[in-house]
């Protein structure tokens, strides 16, 4: 099952590459770094992708590091999402909270139990 | 439809419906476990089974973010041990655990999360024997054609499948905004009888396993957008 679902991950990827990229090559500025994806992303962030744009954004991102543009570039764009990321997600909103408190309170009182 | 393919698809369904743009993430995961696996250990028809196939779980996982602190994971957990019987015939057993679970997170710090899940396990038993055997028809009509006996491969599976829970902790360190290391701790407790294994559509019983209150501990390769 494993290998099945790894065959249709796989198969699935490349279909939505070559799809994607037929359907924009046309569209291709002739700087690879003017890239309409990686333009969202440096605007947006990384999460303004869709899935189907992923592929897209990796390989316009290879072409655009082999032109010449640092990686250091790529870094800060990770690191702004990394802080954007901590900026939505560093406290529990609504009632989520509650139930990391029913969770910890399961997993201790089993630990608890076993050890004693 | 098979069941692994139905749950992948209530998945997806699921996060389609719940968000336009969910966060999607995919993992490899490793697992240590310690289940007594009586019926496995002792059977002197079959090889005993060693620390890779007894105690440790390996698969793949895939998270979906629902809500701003909520993902909904799903979770596939393998355990197999296969080698050959006394008789010589080919034998695979493999215990499959499936946690659906909901998970909420938060970062204490940056790039650090603290992750808490809780949630089914659908489990599954397959126990294989490939047997060669040799068959009076095919022979009398190799026979006829002037050809010796040839022996002929059978294969079947004894099944079963059970309900449990699952539960734990995990501390997930993302190396970039789309990687990250998760170790869990935790539990799973699953409702196993021996008496509910299925072959050739008929009810038989199976080996006797402990699959209660089991200590789970896991490592997390996750890839993420």
């Amino acid at each position: 099952m494993v290998i099945k679902l790894a065959r249709f991950g796989i198969l699935l990827v490349l279909m939505v590459a070559f799809s994607e990229g037929q359907s924009k090559e046309t569209a291709q500025p002739a700087k690879p770094c003017q890239s309409p994806v990686l333009l969202k992303v440096a605007r947006n962030g990384l999460r303004s992708l869709k899935l189907r744009e992923v592929p897209v954004y990796v390989y316009r991102g290879w072409q655009c590091r082999r032109s010449g543009v640092s990686r250091e570039a790529f870094r800060k764009v990770d690191q702004r999402q990394l802080e954007t990321d901590y900026t939505k997600a560093h406290r529990f909103l609504s009632w989520t909270s509650t139930w990391a408190y029913c969770v910890t309170s399961v997993v201790f009182l089993f630990y608890l139990e076993k050890l004693t | 439809m098979k069941p692994s393919l139905l749950l992948s698809f209530l998945f997806l369904t699921g996060l389609s419906a719940l968000g336009a743009q969910p966060r999607l993430l995919a993992g490899l995961t490793g697992g240590y476990y310690e289940p007594t696996l009586t019926g496995f250990d002792t059977n002197a028809e079959i090889p005993t089974p060693k620390f890779m196939a007894k105690n440790v779980l390996y698969g793949l996982s895939l998270e979906g973010q629902v809500f701003y602190n909520t993902r909904i994971t799903y979770q596939g957990l393998n355990s197999r041990h296969s080698g050959k019987t006394v008789s010589g015939a080919n034998f695979s057993r493999t215990l499959t655990y499936r946690l659906l679970s909901l998970q909420t997170f938060y970062w204490p710090w940056r790039r650090l999360e603290l992750n808490f899940s809780l949630g089914a396990v659908i489990g599954r038993g397959v126990i294989n024997l490939n047997t060669k055997n040799a068959s009076t028809d095919w022979d009398a009509l190799l026979s006829s054609y002037g050809n010796s006996s040839i022996p002929l491969s059978s294969s079947d599976n004894m099944t079963t499948w059970w309900l449990g829970y699952a539960s734990s902790i995990g501390l997930r360190y993302y190396l970039r905004s789309w990687l990250g290391l998760d170790l869990k701790a935790g539990f799973m407790h699953n409702g196993y009888r021996s008496s509910a294994w299925k072959f050739q559509g008929k009810t038989v019983t199976g080996p006797s396993l402990s699959l209660k209150r089991l200590p789970l501990f896991s490592l997390q390769v996750i890839f993420g957008w």
